[in-house]
């Protein structure tokens, strides 16, 4: 794995400063990064059974009304000191117990209904669930190449729009698919049944066997973690490579593989502080939020009054920051995929 | 009022709301027949139909997907008389139909509805979705006065419905058989040492 050891191909603040100002001056690329940060919870989103909800236009959730602190006081404070209410505990407890029960007086009910029906209940289920992942995967690819083509119109000065942007990420959506699901699932694949062939080998044999067969879990183990980051390395050259040099899955692959080895460190590095500006800047709002509503549930017992208070505006505070981080989400994403698009302008050429 | 004109938000707000209520009534007649069943069977029977025709059945998908490709747009639109076309105005390619009905709706849905809304701000009418796959609606026909008696229609009848629905919950015996199900499981909530799986409380069955 070499590195260049002359004047290194970038600096983190020079890729800053240049992806700031990218994303500052356009904003139809927060657009795409909510996008691409939405298309991961988009599978628990789909829902097929009816297309005229995705149609109306989403409910924004309204703030919390605010009753007389009194009254809320009251409830609170009956609520804790009544003693026919059940405590927590009491009901983690006998949960899965009464499930049982409820599960076993509906048997025969449940054992009534035509076998076929269940059937067709299980195949739609399915179904829903390859679709949702197929669009979900869909959905990802595209707004990351939207995404990238978007940042690289930005570096030439051109003007942004989301029509010309989405329309230039069509051609590479099928590559990316490839590249996204393919050697993440080899890998994955390969580990599990490497794993599992260690894990027998543990059970055979005498202690000596086992001493040596559980070495070699370990030291596979950290193999495959070492291996899941290269390929996320490999990845972020890969994907650029299909969409501004539309190359095909499989080159972009090997070529995004080379690119990785060449620039492990400065990569590693460059992704350690961005993870680092992406945990400081979600991470403070939703702690400070937290931190209100836990201090108000704290304090309920010894200041009703500052406890619900503190309650009520820890709430508020809370859905406000999640409205927020739906944007800051986007614009993070949008800053991310700058960094790593400027970065690969200036070694693509080197290493060509 | 020329017809092709790029189709505004009202226009396409009116489409969405009759289709909803075409589906919201599909829906609440299926409850209304269900509230009916005389026992505790036969509502889950009834109910296990629900959720296999309608509730996750792929035919609101379907009907986006085809009704889009091949005629120009779903119920809704049809009724309201207008069409998905693409920017040339020509018929949509069904890879660019599936995308617009799946992913362009999610993408518009993106900060509580924002491409909704930018029907609205940009005088060309296009939503986010329009503008991500390259289609836009146009009014085909002017057909705005149908596609509102038809929600005002439905509006009702989903009303009586719905109306129906909970006075026939309130009043019907299956609510009485299932909390005697849950009263009689709250009865054993707690393992003692003679209460096994083989001694619970049987429930009665048609």
């Amino acid at each position: 794995m070499e590195e260049n050891s002359n004047q290194p191909d970038w600096s983190i603040s020079e890729l800053y400063e240049k992806s700031w100002e990218i994303i500052k001056k356009n904003k139809v690329l927060w657009v795409f990064g909510m996008a691409l940060a939405g298309a991961g919870s988009s599978f628990s989103s789909f829902s097929n059974s009816s297309s005229n909800f995705k149609d109306l236009i989403n409910p924004s959730s309204s703030p919390l009304a605010s009753p007389a602190s009194n009254q809320i006081s009251q409830v609170l404070g009956a609520a804790a000191s009544n003693p026919n209410l059940p405590d927590i505990g009491q009901i983690i407890l006998i949960l899965p117990w009464y499930l049982y029960l409820i599960l076993g007086n509906m048997a025969p009910i449940l054992a009534s209904i035509p076998w076929y029906l269940y059937l067709i209940l299980g195949l739609e289920i399915l179904a829903l669930v390859i679709l949702g992942y197929t669009i979900s995967i869909i959905y990802s690819v595209w707004s990351h190449a939207s995404l990238i083509q978007g940042v690289q119109k930005a570096l030439g000065s051109e003007k942004l729009t989301i029509a010309d942007t989405s329309e230039k990420a069509f051609p590479a959506i099928k590559s990316l698919a490839f590249l996204s699901i393919v050697p993440s699932f080899v890998i994955v694949g390969v580990g599990i049944v490497m794993s599992a062939v260690f894990i027998f080998l543990l059970t055979l044999g005498g202690a000596v066997f086992k001493i040596i067969a559980g070495l070699l879990l370990a030291v596979w183990v950290i193999f495959f973690l070492l291996a899941l980051i290269m390929l996320s390395l490999t990845l972020i050259w890969s994907y650029r490579e299909v969409i501004l040099r539309q190359k095909p899955a499989m080159e972009a692959f090997k070529r995004g593989y080379y690119l990785a080895k060449k620039k492990l460190w400065s990569m590693l590095l460059l992704g350690l502080v961005n993870t680092i500006l992406s945990a400081v800047v979600t991470g403070i709002p939703i702690v400070v939020a937290f931190g209100v509503v836990v201090g108000g549930f704290l304090s309920l017992s010894a200041f009703k009054d500052l406890a619900v208070v503190l309650i009520i505006l820890g709430t508020i505070l809370f859905f406000v920051v999640i409205i927020g981080l739906t944007l800051l989400g986007g614009i993070l994403n949008a800053f991310k995929t700058s960094v790593w698009t400027i970065a690969y302008n200036k070694i693509a050429k080197k290493y060509g | 009022m020329d017809n092709n004109r790029n189709a505004s938000f009202g226009l396409r707000f009116l489409a969405t709301i009759t289709e909803f209520f075409i589906f919201l009534s599909m829906h609440l007649l299926f409850w209304f027949f269900l509230i009916q069943s005389s026992s505790i069977s036969q509502f889950f029977y009834n109910f296990i139909l629900y959720l296999v025709v309608l509730a996750l059945s792929p035919l609101g998908l379907l009907h986006s997907l085809l009704f889009t490709y091949y005629l120009g747009g779903t119920i809704g639109k049809l009724v309201t008389g207008l069409k998905v076309v693409d920017r040339l105005g020509q018929r949509l390619n069904f890879k660019r139909v599936f995308f617009r009905q799946t992913i362009g709706y999610q993408f518009s849905s993106l900060v509580f509805g924002l491409g909704f809304l930018s029907i609205l701000k940009y005088e060309n009418k296009l939503a986010w979705h329009d503008k991500a796959s390259g289609s836009k609606v146009i009014v085909a026909k002017n057909l705005w006065m149908l596609s509102a008696v038809l929600a005002v229609i439905f509006f009702v009848f989903n009303l009586y419905l719905a109306v129906s629905v909970l006075d026939k919950a309130f009043t019907s015996p299956l609510p009485g058989e299932i909390s005697e199900m849950f009263k009689s499981v709250g009865k054993s909530q707690i393992p003692a040492e003679e209460s096994t799986p083989s001694a619970l409380p049987k429930l009665r069955v048609d």
